[in-house]
């Protein structure tokens, strides 16, 4: 699985320094993510606006 | 490679030479394509006659995960308002963006320790400055956002870039301009150099409103009063209420333009008002950058290094001696950037044709078996200028497309500058588009001093600057207020001896010279574009090689 590659990029890109704050809210996300990507499938999504998202 | 947002391309470097760069639109057809330039990429690989398994790394041109954190930091910051984007944007992030490095190993077929992440503003001030002739340079990145950046002041030297100082969101020209661009009903991140053409027509009498949203310290750096701004709770538009309160209410959304508008006067003061406070921040940027560099040069780069009008005023009243802006100087362009700083080499840029050709011999097939009428030329050159001295247009393909959003001379329609009426004309029919934008002008380096001010720089070739008409000979190309972005061409150039040939022929040395697409289309890449093209605009003769070709 070369997901788990950036699965731990991730994870020790938001160790570092004062990011690990924002771990909690990305562990939920990633969960809901997950069960997304079961129910629905991982698809591209359009972005609508390039400048933020 | 660069994508996902828009823009997406990719570039190639053998053996640590680049031998191509490649926008994704010319291959998927979808303009600004969004997605992974996985089609460019195997389209540059195949021409080199290589396949992905012989591709050693790829280098994207930024950090998936410092993005994702900040769209989670500005969730949580603009927490309520940016709720109604929350769910879209996380559902963009964790369902592609953050498995991008992913998706390009499965794109191509490589494994995932090939692929390699960048750092964006460091991607663009690489696209600039290792595609510069410079040996060491100022680089200034501006764009809307990074991955937490807005802008960055950078110093080149050799093949190193190192960061002297970057400003963070929300402190974003471009996300102003895309402000702007929304309130005047046209489609945020694309109709920005609509907004820069309209400025033309306008006098900059809300200065006062664009200076207070706009602030500029002594040191360069600049702050944005986020209040008429709205990219976290209304995305699509960008603005708020506070601009309409402001500058009045919004145009419509992709609304008609028109010259006896009642309102129009009232957006092109808009759109004078905001370029000039853009020229004197980014003025004011270039000044200080100067200071900490003690540099002659400057390059310039990121999605708002593409406003040709703010790098005229750089060069006109900045203290650089030559300003150096690369042809794909928005996102496209961090493809190139990576690539090169990722390796740690330089490719100074000669010419933007650097994509995938158009196969004469198979447009001939192809041309043939759809009832076109087709001819081969002995002397190509001289039936074109013959053509255009007529008083007629031609569509004009030659060798690989370019680089970049602009067309620089490969695919081009070509018509006399001077002929007014099939300016309009082209610009009515054949190439739809707002009546307050012009063409713009093509000359020989020889000839440019006649018609424009100054002399060919670094950046005329690629059509990064503007310069004011001396004469009122190319009225098709001339905007109203006497500026244009004009191309200029040396003996090397494709259209060179076209325009000699057009110069004897008709005693005119400009031509008129725009992009080969159709309305809402991308460039002609290939043949088969090509002669789509043609299909949808009959009437018109193509010039492929020495491929005489009319429906
Ligand atoms: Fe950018």
């Amino acid at each position: 699985m070369s997901r788990f590659q950036t699965l731990s990029e991730l994870v020790r890109h938001f160790l570092h320094r004062e990011r690990w704050v924002l771990l909690p809210l990305l562990g939920v996300l990633l969960l809901g993510a997950v069960i997304l990507g079961v129910s629905t499938g991982l698809s591209q999504v359009a972005p609508l606006v390039y400048a933020l998202f | 490679m660069s994508g996902g947002y828009h823009d997406a391309a990719a570039a190639l470097v053998v053996d640590g030479v680049l031998v191509g760069a490649l926008q994704e639109e010319r291959i998927s057809r979808i303009k600004h394509d969004p997605g992974l330039p996985i089609g460019a990429a195997l389209a540059l690989l195949a021409q080199e006659g290589l396949s992905p398994q012989d591709v050693a790394s790829v280098f994207f041109h930024e950090d998936p995960y410092a993005h994702l954190e900040r769209v989670l930091l500005w969730s949580l910051r603009s927490f309520p308002k940016g709720l109604k984007a929350f769910p879209q944007a996380m559902r963009k992030q964790l369902g592609s963006d953050l498995w991008v490095l992913d998706s390009i190993a499965e794109g191509l077929g490589i494994p995932r320790g090939r692929i390699h992440k960048g750092e964006h503003h460091r991607s663009h001030a690489a696209s600039a400055f290792l595609c510069s002739p410079f040996e060491q340079a100022a680089i200034l990145t501006v764009d809307g956002v990074g991955e937490h950046h807005s802008t960055g002041l950078w110093q080149g030297q050799g093949a190193q870039i190192s960061c002297l100082g970057q400003l963070e969101l929300p402190h974003s020209l471009g996300l102003l301009w895309a402000g702007v661009t929304g309130w005047m009903g046209l489609a945020v991140n694309r109709g920005e150099h609509e907004v820069m053409g309209l400025a033309a027509h306008g006098q900059p009498r809300f200065s006062d409103v664009f200076e207070r949203w706009l602030t500029q310290s002594e040191d360069g750096s600049f702050e944005v009063d986020p209040a008429p701004l709205a990219w976290l709770s209304d995305p699509e538009r960008g603005f708020g209420p506070a601009m309409e309160a402001a500058l009045g209410p919004a145009r419509a959304f992709n609304a008609r333009w028109s010259l006896q508008d009642p309102d129009f006067q009232l957006r092109a003061d808009v759109a004078a008002s905001l370029q000039q406070r853009t020229n004197e921040v980014l003025l004011g940027l270039a000044t200080a950058l100067h200071e900490r560099t003690a540099s002659p040069n400057l390059c310039v780069a990121g999605g708002v290094a593409l406003n040709c009008r703010a790098i005229a005023h750089i060069q006109a009243h900045g203290p650089f001696e030559q300003v150096f802006v690369q042809p794909a100087a928005g996102d496209a362009g961090g493809a190139l950037g990576a690539v090169l700083s990722g390796l740690g080499i330089r490719a100074p840029m000669h010419h933007a044709a650097w994509g995938v050709c158009c196969d004469a011999g198979r447009a001939q097939d192809l041309a043939t078996e759809l009832g076109m009428k087709v001819e081969r030329v002995e002397d190509p050159v001289q039936r074109a200028a013959a053509h255009l001295a007529q008083g007629q247009a031609l569509a004009w393909v030659k060798g690989r497309c370019e680089w970049g959003p602009r067309g620089l001379g490969n695919r081009a329609i070509l018509a006399s500058a001077a002929d007014e009426a099939l300016g309009v004309r082209l610009s009515t029919q054949v190439k739809p588009r707002a009546p307050f934008r012009p063409f713009a002008p093509i000359v020989s380096n020889t000839s440019f001093s006649e018609h424009f001010e100054g002399r060919p720089d670094l950046c005329t070739p690629f059509m990064t600057t503007l310069r004011q008409s001396r004469n009122d000979l190319s009225p098709a190309t001339t905007h109203v207020d006497g500026s244009a972005r004009v191309q200029s061409v040396g003996p090397k150039d494709a259209l060179h001896e076209v325009l000699a040939a057009f110069e004897k022929e008709s005693g005119q040395s400009v031509l008129l010279n725009t992009s080969l697409n159709g309305p809402g289309d991308p460039a002609v890449a290939r043949e088969t574009d090509a002669l789509a093209w043609l299909m949808a605009h009959p009437g018109t003769p193509m010039l492929i090689d020495d491929l005489w070709i009319q429906t």
